[in-house]
């Protein structure tokens, strides 16, 4: 039955991409960009994975691991190689300041929001806690962490939208130029500091002890996330942690380097990078440090050390970034725990927490540091709303390092959230481009409806 | 090469470094798989470079890459992330397949079928016929076999002599597609791989009930189970052409990321074909066949797979090599090295009697016979279905195979591309298909 089932998912995937090639333009901006945002490979994934059918299932889920690693570390090293200083030092000190600050409220609105209301929600509706388990001598892993993970999450955004409107509304000005700077530089900051928290909050510094909690579901019984039970003891602290992250990141950079840096075809440089990332990956994994991290910090080494290859490894890796998205979106579908009571509440306390966060911020930053032209205060942040890759990223790493009840609650609260943001971002996206005139509607081009149906291009946008 | 050597050596240290370092109690699986599996990539391609600059298989460096860090040998990966890359290895498995089928053109192939045919039928028979009573007679002699009864020593003789049989096509297609070889040797090492395929599981399948049938009576005979076999060939065949039919569909309408397309085809394939009593290797060498047969999208199929081949081989013959036993290798390597010899004579024999016989014009007669040496996972996939509470000999039997199979992994890849290269057809591949 899974098999005839596997065939009939196959077929959707076939489907939906043919769907997708022959009628794109016909759908409305709101679908055209869950396509983009590859939501349906999250459904194929669901409907794969073990909640549903079982084809993607837990033994085939821990086989591929791998793949995992692979598809983390390639969001790190695409996010790392991003920062060439040539680059940054060409971007305003503003803007990385507005980036800052925006990050930061956003992080702040969302972590205090939820650690002080999440207990009374639920207290008020009855509903019961999870934590990770208890350390013998250390302390829980509980919701102050996950606060902590969703308020870093929520200072990140995906550029996909942006270039959605770039695309199909020829969006263009001061605010998208703006928009697509404080895009870019606000996924690193958060992964750094996601990345420093893992190594202050190692398992074993904080003597954690992955025992799952009663109230675990399917995805806590995948192979994945299941954590064995062994007392674990305090050997390094947070900061030789962190040293050994930045390190293993450095040496990692340096090694690919130095394998990629002769002639080599296509085929090989997709095997050396898909292989020292696997290996980084795996290596920052095994020692329960973050793959994203240590791949950021290796892409970083690589764009900025000299003779390095920036036109061949970014183009390979971009020429491949779609097919690993995919497979991407495709195993974090098959990990979406079932929606409980848990998930939804803290899901709405998120998207809430989120949008409020991105005003604030964005108020306080353009107010104080921006031109007079750019004074778009609050609903600056609002454009910035919608989320992808990176955001389902960061959940996975955590869920992988600290496995349990959790993680799997972030992972569905993030979802979930990504969803939500994806159905309504891009309108508001819209909205603050047309305000500030970096849309201009074109009767002829755009429909009632708000379908374009102007362009026909077979532009590979950024997915992450 | 220095620069391949010295990266090489950083690799190790780092992952010595890491195992032996005391950080603690890591337990983590998913990341001891992932830093194993990248470990294997690099290493296999490092030392798969590094032997083909001194003109060796690459496929050979993976395998050795494989061999050296695998709980066998080096113990730098566990047993616990080998058989974990059971379902990566099975995908590679068959991507390889599918690239099999889709390397198989009729057109070429009836410019050969005789050749095929001959050389099958030839060394089906004789390897059989010289296969088992040679191994009977060397066997008698040894003292893991020699206790056992008269009968006992026949049934392992039948079972290596249907074994001696089988040829690799993944090795083939390994070795074809990373020399670029075309030309009639190339196909007929190909044809007779993927004919051999067939007629070793159906033959095998005999040999085990007539082994039944010496051992424990007429009762053991159940034709039941040849029917089941060919009807599992049968519906693997139509399944195949079933898939091949999307497949083309699928590369000439939608075309969108066919790479994961094939991936996905492939999972699906590697997960479920059994459980629907079907052979995967089959479907996809089916599917391939049409694909390229039937449709104008066998180039377009051939060119996404090779996209991301030189990965697919990595893995699938590092991890090959880390599977091997090498304990069986240690325990029984003269029986092996003989009956590996003996294996050598009787192919060169076989297929110099079938040139003979269909007056074949082969450009290399003399080291032509080579590319028929390639062995590897479809004979451990047989004798793995041997039980010991079923026959008491299983164990040796396999310890024995898994030898001769280890040497034959390592001693084939280097003699067939010896062979392409004495046939003039390697580097033809481009020339050939423009």
């Amino acid at each position: 039955m899974n098999v005839v089932l596997g065939f009939v998912i196959l077929l959707l995937i076939g489907f939906s991409a043919s769907r997708l090639t022959l009628f794109r333009e016909r759908f409305s901006l709101g679908t055209q960009y869950l396509f983009l945002a590859g939501t349906e490979f999250l459904i194929i994934g669901l409907l794969a994975g073990p909640s549903v059918s079982n084809v993607l299932n837990h033994d085939a889920l821990r086989q591929l691991s791998p793949v995992i690693s692979l598809c983390l570390g390639w969001i790190g090293l695409l996010i790392g190689l991003q920062f060439d200083k040539k680059v940054i030092a060409r971007i305003p000190l503003k803007v990385w300041m507005v980036g800052a600050i925006i990050s930061i409220i956003t992080f702040v609105v969302c972590y205090g929001f939820i650690l002080i209301s999440t207990p009374w929600f639920l207290h008020l509706f009855g509903i019961g806690f999870i934590s990770n388990g208890i350390a013998s001598q250390g302390r829980r892993v509980g919701i102050s962490d996950l606060a902590f993970l969703l308020g870093c999450i929520a200072a990140v955004s995906t550029y996909s939208a942006l270039a959605l409107l770039k695309r199909d509304l020829d969006a263009k000005g001061d605010i998208t130029k703006l928009l697509q700077l404080l895009t870019e530089i606000r996924s690193p900051i958060a992964v750094l500091a996601m990345g420093i928290w893992y190594c202050f909050n190692h398992p074993t510094s904080i003597g954690y002890v992955g025992i799952l909690s009663g109230a675990s579901s399917s995805v806590s019984d995948i192979g994945v996330f299941n954590p064995i039970a062994t007392p674990i003891v305090h050997i390094m602290s947070g900061f030789e942690w962190l040293g050994l992250t930045l390190l293993l990141g450095y040496i990692l950079g340096w090694l690919l380097h130095y394998l990629t840096n002769h002639r080599l075809g296509n085929n090989e440089m997709l095997l050396l990078l898909a292989g020292a990332v696997i290996f980084s990956g795996g290596l920052s994994s095994y020692l329960r440090l973050s793959p994203l991290f240590v791949n950021m910090i290796m892409g970083i080494t690589l764009v900025n050390l000299p003779n390095f290859a920036r036109s061949r490894i970014t183009s390979r890796m971009l020429e491949t970034e779609k097919p690993f998205f995919v497979i991407f979106m495709i195993l974090v579908g098959a990990m979406w725990p079932p929606i409980t009571p848990t998930v939804l509440l803290l899901t709405m306390v998120y998207c809430v927490a989120r949008l409020g966060g991105f005003w604030l911020g964005s108020w306080i930053a353009v107010d104080w540091l921006l031109e007079p032209k750019q004074r778009t205060k609050g609903r600056l942040g609002w454009a910035m709303l919608p989320q992808g890759g990176v955001a389902l990223a960061m959940v996975v790493d955590f869920a992988l390092i600290h496995p349990g009840a959790i993680g799997e609650t972030a992972i569905g609260v993030v979802i979930l959230a990504v969803l939500i943001q994806q159905l309504i971002g891009p309108y508001l996206l819209t909205s603050v481009l047309k305000s500030y005139g970096d849309v201009k509607p074109r009767p002829n081009d755009v429909d009632k409806n708000g379908s374009s149906t102007n362009s026909r291009q077979s532009v590979e946008e950024p997915v992450l | 090469m220095i620069n391949r050597l010295s990266a090489l050596f950083l690799i190790i240290a780092l992952v010595l470094i890491v195992r032996l370092y005391p950080f603690g109690e890591l337990p983590n699986l998913h990341g001891a798989n992932a830093f194993s599996l990248g470990f294997v990539i690099l290493t296999g391609y490092l030392l798969g470079e590094i032997l083909a600059s001194i003109k060796l298989p690459k496929i050979t460096g993976y395998l050795i890459g494989g061999m050296l860090i695998g709980p066998y040998l080096g113990g730098l990966i566990t047993r616990a992330s080998v058989a974990d890359f059971q379902l990566i290895d099975q995908i590679a498995l068959t991507l390889i397949a599918l690239t099999a089928g889709g390397e198989l053109r009729l057109e070429a192939i009836k410019k050969c079928w005789r050749g095929i045919v001959s050389i099958t039928l030839s060394q089906t028979i004789w390897l059989f016929a010289l296969g088992t009573i040679s191994t009977w007679a060397l066997i008698t002699f040894t003292p893991w076999f020699g206790s056992y009864s008269n009968v006992a020593q026949w049934s392992v003789a039948l079972i290596i002599g249907v074994i001696a049989i089988a040829q690799s096509p993944s090795t083939t297609i390994a070795i074809i597609t990373e020399t670029k070889s075309a030309g009639m040797c190339t196909d007929l090492a190909l044809g007779v791989a993927v004919v051999k395929d067939v007629i070793v599981i159906v033959m095998y399948t005999c040999v085990l009930m007539t082994v039944g049938v010496m051992e424990q009576g007429m009762d053991a005979w159940e034709w039941i189970k040849l029917f089941a076999l060919v009807k599992e060939i049968v519906f693997s065949i139509l399944f195949g052409v079933l898939a091949g039919v999307c497949i083309s569909y699928y590369l000439s309408r939608i075309r969108l990321d066919a790479i994961l397309f094939l991936l996905a085809f492939c999972y699906l394939i590697s997960i479920g074909a059994h459980s629907i009593q079907l052979d995967p290797l089959l479907v996809c060498v089916a599917a391939g066949i049409w694909v390229t047969n039937a449709s104008s999208q066998g180039v377009e199929l051939i060119e996404t797979i090779e996209e991301g081949s030189l990965i697919i081989y990595v893995i699938f013959f590092c991890v090959a090599g880390a599977s091997l036993n090498l304990g069986a290798l240690a325990k029984m390597w003269p029986l092996a090295l003989l009956l590996v010899s003996f294996r050598m004579i009787m192919v060169a024999f076989s297929t110099w009697f079938a040139s003979r016989v269909s007056k074949l014009a082969i450009p290399s007669p003399r080291s032509y016979w080579m590319v028929f040496l390639p062995q590897a996972g479809v004979s451990l996939g047989l004798v793995a279905l041997l039980h010991q509470d079923e026959f008491i000999w299983a164990s040796d039997l396999k310890t024995v195979v898994i030898a001769c199979i280890a040497i034959n992994q390592i001693l084939g890849p280097i003699l067939m591309k010896y062979a392409l290269v004495q046939s003039g057809e390697v580097g033809q591949h481009k020339r050939s298909r423009s």
